[in-house]
């Protein structure tokens, strides 16, 4: 990892040091702190324990080191999932490496470029692999945007439960964004046959993000993906979607004719 | 007697209680530490009016700049907008404001906007006088509500004027395509060919 430089404690703790005085570096940390406790307010550690200075430490030191993207909502998922399982200056230096090799950065940009693209990516696997469904879709005007935004802005570090995240960690950094592809795909085959009956978006959509994921509780969720006589966990959910088969030249051929539009703000 | 379902969002600044709000009107549910919204919730309830019954559906969104930047992809085609501030924070308050101007030259022409002074059980904390919240949305012709998602107080009420001035703002629509519907359920969403084929990108 090119990102992750020999002295990178000694760097992290410098960033500390960093005093940064202006408008838009307030608005950031001012963010951060009303994030802080409402990431996961269930789980203590994230509400009054250590995890609330070290999710800040890191947050504030992942401004100043990025100064041009700044803090976005969406990335204090992707702390905490790190931080529950590995120390702080390797949790920084991971998410560093998370935005700029494997370029979630693009998806946090203004107008957020590279959540288009991965979604327009995703509704192209979509219809190669699950033509019903995404006719179905299309039929009742469902894009994979207004369901997955958040999903791939935390690469599912929102949807699947802190303790399960390691799993999801692994599998990007070995497959990268075709992981997601493919873990999407999963949990749309788990509910092509109920979202083939919906004849209402509202619908569709609610029965893809249940109104209990508002609240973190993705156990209702995980049951609506079982199959009858199955007991399904996050780890074999992830594990059945690394089993996927899916041709990558779809994938690079789309990236090869895919022109990013990048705002400015 | 026909359905009318319409697509309502919301809209306001960051921790002033949107999800919450939706959240204690369709479940009759309070979280002192309500998660911070990425994107969208989506909820849905079935409300009757004296006139008739209206669906509403919910598009909860979230209240980080960055967002604001596609709010438009959700606000696009919806019937009605609940704009939320927080009764303990100006310039949550400030941003009510430009989000009317933006529903108002980028929305459906009929939108039908309230307002909702969010987190009322707070009165010690308040920094918006209640005169000068009235005063501004009677100028503004839009109906102001002073709500608690955690008490519950004023958030029924809201929710009904929301769907009974919706109702009147289209029920020209409902009786016209009534008669072809099907199980007597209607969309009042505009055309949607038309509105999906002409746009590239972006949701809904």
């Amino acid at each position: 990892m090119s990102l992750n430089p020999p002295n990178r404690s000694e760097i992290y703790h410098r960033l500390s040091l960093v005093n940064i005085e202006s408008e838009k570096y307030c608005k950031y940390i001012e963010q951060i702190e009303i994030d802080l406790t409402r990431t996961f307010p269930d789980i203590e550690y994230f509400t009054i324990g250590q995890g609330v200075d070290s999710m800040r430490r890191v947050l504030k030191a992942f401004v100043k080191y990025h100064y041009q993207l700044g803090y976005v909502q969406g990335m204090n998922y992707i702390v905490c999932a790190l931080l529950w399982h590995t120390c702080e200056v390797d949790a920084f230096w991971l998410l560093v490496v998370i935005m700029d090799e494997y370029k979630l950065r693009e998806n946090y940009l203004f107008r957020f470029p590279g959540l288009t693209k991965h979604c327009e990516l995703t509704e192209l696997l979509l219809s190669l692999y699950m033509p019903k469904l995404y006719s179905h879709f299309s039929n009742h005007f469902v894009m994979v945007q207004m369901f997955a935004t958040d999903w791939y802005l935390t690469i599912f570090t929102s949807l699947v439960p802190i303790e399960s995240s390691s799993w999801v960690f692994n599998s990007f950094f070995k497959d990268g964004w075709t992981f997601v592809y493919k873990f999407l795909m999963t949990l749309m085959e788990r509910l092509e046959d109920q979202l083939l009956k919906k004849n209402d978006r509202i619908d569709m959509l609610s029965l893809i993000k249940p109104i209990e994921l508002v609240s973190n509780d993705s156990k209702k969720f995980l049951t609506s993906l079982q199959k009858r006589r199955e007991t399904l966990t996050w780890e074999k959910l992830i594990e059945s979607s690394n089993k996927k088969n899916i041709d990558k030249r779809h994938i690079e051929n789309f990236l090869q004719n895919y022109q990013m539009e990048i705002f400015v703000e | 007697m026909a359905t009318m379902e319409c697509k309502i969002v919301t809209l306001g600044e960051g921790r002033v209680g949107k999800t919450s709000l939706a959240l204690k009107y369709v479940k009759n549910e309070f979280h002192k530490d309500e998660i911070s919204t990425v994107n969208a919730n989506y909820l849905t309830k079935l409300v009757q009016i004296p006139q008739g019954s209206v669906q509403l559906n919910i598009w909860d969104t979230a209240g980080q700049e960055r967002f604001r930047a596609i709010a438009s992809n959700y606000y696009r085609q919806a019937k009605g907008a609940l704009i939320v501030y927080d009764i303990t924070d100006r310039k949550s308050f400030d941003k009510v404001v430009s989000w009317i101007k933006e529903l108002k030259s980028q929305a459906e022409k009929n939108i039908v906007i309230v307002v909702a002074g969010n987190k009322c059980d707070m009165e010690k904390e308040r920094q918006i006088n209640r005169p000068e919240a009235l005063e501004f949305c009677r100028k503004m012709q839009i109906r102001h509500f002073d709500t608690s998602a955690k008490s519950g107080n004023g958030v029924e009420e809201m929710f009904m004027e929301l769907a009974s001035q919706i109702f009147e703002a289209n029920k020209g629509e409902l009786g016209q395509s009534g008669r072809n519907s099907r199980r007597g359920k209607i969309t009042v969403e505009k055309t949607k060919h038309r509105e999906n084929s002409g746009k590239k990108g972006g949701c809904c």
